[in-house]
C-alpha cells in the first residue's frame, strides 16, 4: 500500500537564489565586522570621519560598544559566521525544524539588535558610524531574505494521489507537523 | 469528495484507465483538499514573514523620523551661546606649576607617555624672535582633556596661564567627562616662547556635533593641514586632522593623547589636580612624563632657557 508522505527539499529554484543572496549579506557583513575589530584592536582610527554627526571612532569606543566585556564587534562576527552557515545551499535544503528555526531565530535576534543599536547610535550618542550603519542594513536584509525564505520553503511531502489514504501523513519521518502535498 | 466521485452504475468515464475506483478518487479529492490547505498555510506564512519585515523597517523609519524631530525642536530650542567655564582653582594651577623640574625630568625618562614625534627639514616656527608652541584641540575631546594636563604642566615652567577655564570633555563621548582645563579665554605670557592655543569646539551637544568655541587662524590651519598626518605624526596610519594636535617649533609634533585618559577616569578636577603632583599616581605619573617630555623638547628651542628649568634636564640627559 501507499508510502507515508516523504518531505522533500524546496526547489533548487529558491533555494539557490536564497543561499547567493544570503552569503553575499554575511560575507559583506563578516567583512566590515572584521575591519572595525582589527581596527580596534590595532588602536588604528577607522578611515571614517572623526567630527560631527558622522563619527565611527566615537561609536566604536563608546561605553556601549562593549557589553558585558564583550565587544559588540565579536558579537558581529559570530552572527555573521553562524549565518555563513545558515545561508549554505545545504541549509536552505534542510528539512530540519531546527535548522530552519535557528535560522529564523538568529535572524530575529540580529535584527532586534540591530533596532536597539540604531537608537544607542541616534538617542544616546548622537552620532553615526558608517560601518555600523552598513552592517545594520546587512542585518536586516537577511532578517527579510531569511523570513520570507524560510516561509517560501516551508516544508512540503512528496505523496501521490493513492497515497493521501494513508492514516500516516502525520507520522511521517518529517520533522515538521504538517506535510505539504506538491503539485 | 462525492462530488468528483463516479457512483455506482454510472457509466464508465473517458481515458485509458477506464473509470477510477472510488478510492483513488477519493484520494484526489484528499490530496487537493491538503493541497489547498497547504498553499494557504503556506502564503499566511509568507505574509507574516512580510508583515515582520514591514515592522522591522517601520520601526527604523519611526526611530529616524523622531530622532531628526527633536534634534530640530532642540536645536531650535537649544542656545547657541556656550556657557562660560569657571576659572580653574588657583591653587591647582600652583600645584602643576609647582611640581620640580627634577621630577619631570626624570618622569620623562619612564614609559608613562608616549614622547612628541621628532621631525626634521621643517621651517622653525616662530612668532616675535621666540619659538612657538600652536595646540589645536576641543573641549568634548576626551584625548585633548588628558592632554592639557601635561600642556599646563610643561609650560608653567616657562611662563604664566591665566584665565585658565575649568571643564570636562563629552559625557557621551569615550572616556566621558574626563575632568581638565580649557584654554578657551585663556592667555598666556612668557619670555622665553609663544604658546598659541585654540579649542575649536565647546563639549555642549549640538546638532550631531559640539557648539564652536573659537575658529583656527591661517597659521593653525595651515598647520594642521601639513603636519597632522603621518609621516609627521609617527602614526603609520592613513588618517589625519586628529586632534589634540600641538606642533612644538615645528621640531616636535604630538597628535593624540600622549597617554590614555582612562588613567583620570573617575576622578573630578581637584582630584585630578592633585593627582598630577604626586607621581606614584598612575595619573601622575603620566601627567609628569607627559609634561616632562614637552618640557624637555621646549628646553632644545630655548636653548636651555630657562636654567632653573633646563638645568634639570640636561643634569638628567648626563647623568
Amino acid at each position: 500500500m501507499a508510502d507515508a508522505p516523504t518531505a522533500a527539499s524546496p526547489s533548487p529554484r529558491l533555494t539557490i537564489p536564497l543561499s547567493v543572496g544570503g552569503i553575499l549579506l554575511a560575507l559583506i557583513g563578516l567583512g566590515v565586522s572584521i575591519y572595525i575589530t582589527i581596527d580596534d584592536l590595532a588602536k588604528i582610527p577607522l578611515a571614517c570621519p572623526d567630527r560631527g554627526f558622522i563619527n565611527c571612532q566615537k561609536v566604536t569606543h563608546s561605553s556601549y560598544a562593549h557589553q558585558h566585556g564583550v565587544p559588540l564587534t565579536a558579537l558581529g562576527i559570530g552572527f555573521f559566521l553562524t549565518m555563513l552557515v545558515f545561508q549554505s545551499p545545504w541549509a536552505w535544503r534542510s528539512m530540519s525544524r531546527l535548522v530552519r528555526l535557528a535560522r529564523l531565530a538568529l535572524a530575529t535576534g540580529g535584527a532586534c539588535m540591530v533596532l536597539w543599536l540604531i537608537w544607542v547610535e541616534l538617542f544616546r550618542l548622537d552620532n553615526l558610524c558608517l560601518y555600523c550603519t552598513s552592517v545594520h542594513v546587512v542585518s536586516i536584509l537577511l532578517f527579510i531574505l531569511t523570513g520570507i525564505g524560510t516561509a517560501a520553503t516551508s516544508p512540503y511531502a512528496e505523496v501521490e494521489p493513492d497515497e493521501a489514504e494513508s492514516d500516516g501523513s502525520d507520522e511521517s519521518g518529517s520533522d515538521f507537523d504538517e506535510a505539504v502535498l506538491t503539485p | 469528495m462525492a462530488t468528483s466521485s463516479p457512483s455506482k452504475g454510472q457509466a464508465p468515464g473517458p481515458g485509458p484507465k477506464g473509470p477510477r475506483p472510488p478510492t483513488q478518487a477519493s484520494s484526489h479529492a484528499r490530496a487537493a483538499k491538503a493541497r489547498a490547505e497547504q498553499q494557504r498555510k503556506r502564503r499566511n506564512q509568507t505574509l507574516v514573514a512580510v508583515v515582520a519585515s514591514v515592522v522591522v523597517l517601520a520601526v527604523v523609519a519611526i526611530i529616524i523620523v523622531v530622532k531628526l524631530t527633536s534634534s530640530s525642536g532642540s536645536s531650535k530650542a537649544a542656545s547657541t551661546v556656550v556657557p562660560p567655564n569657571p576659572l580653574a582653582d588657583g591653587a591647582a594651577l600652583t600645584g602643576l606649576a609647582d611640581i620640580p623640574a627634577a621630577t619631570l625630568a626624570e618622569a620623562a625618562t619612564s614609559k608613562a607617555a608616549a614622547a612628541p614625534n621628532p621631525i626634521s627639514g621643517q621651517p622653525p616656527l616662530t612668532s616675535g624672535g621666540l619659538p612657538q608652541i600652536v595646540y589645536v584641540g576641543a573641549e568634548y575631546c576626551p584625548y585633548c582633556a588628558a592632554e592639557r594636563w601635561a600642556v599646563v604642566t610643561a609650560l608653567s615652567k616657562f611662563g604664566t596661564f591665566t584665565g585658565l577655564g575649568e571643564t570636562t570633555s563629552s559625557s557621551s563621548d569615550l572616556d566621558p567627562s574626563t575632568a581638565t582645563l580649557s584654554f578657551h579665554g585663556s592667555s598666556y605670557s612668557s619670555s622665553f616662547l609663544v604658546f598659541s592655543p585654540v579649542e575649536q569646539d565647546s563639549n555642549v551637544p549640538s546638532n550631531g556635533g559640539y557648539l564652536p568655541l573659537d575658529p583656527l587662524s591661517p597659521l593653525q590651519n595651515q598647520l594642521i593641514t601639513t603636519y597632522d598626518k603621518s609621516p609627521y605624526t609617527g602614526t603609520s596610519s592613513g588618517s589625519s586632522g586628529g586632534i589634540p594636535f600641538i606642533d612644538i617649533g615645528n621640531r616636535w609634533i604630538v597628535s593624540g593623547a600622549s597617554y590614555d585618559p582612562a588613567v583620570l577616569k573617575g576622578m573630578n578636577f581637584d582630584q585630578v589636580a592633585q593627582a598630577a603632583t604626586d607621581p606614584s599616581s598612575p595619573a601622575g605619573a603620566a601627567i609628569q612624563a607627559a609634561a616632562g617630555q614637552i618640557v624637555s623638547d621646549v628646553c632644545q628651542l630655548t636653548s636651555g632657557q630657562p636654567t632653573a628649568v633646563c638645568g634639570a634636564f640636561s643634569a638628567a640627559s648626563s647623568g
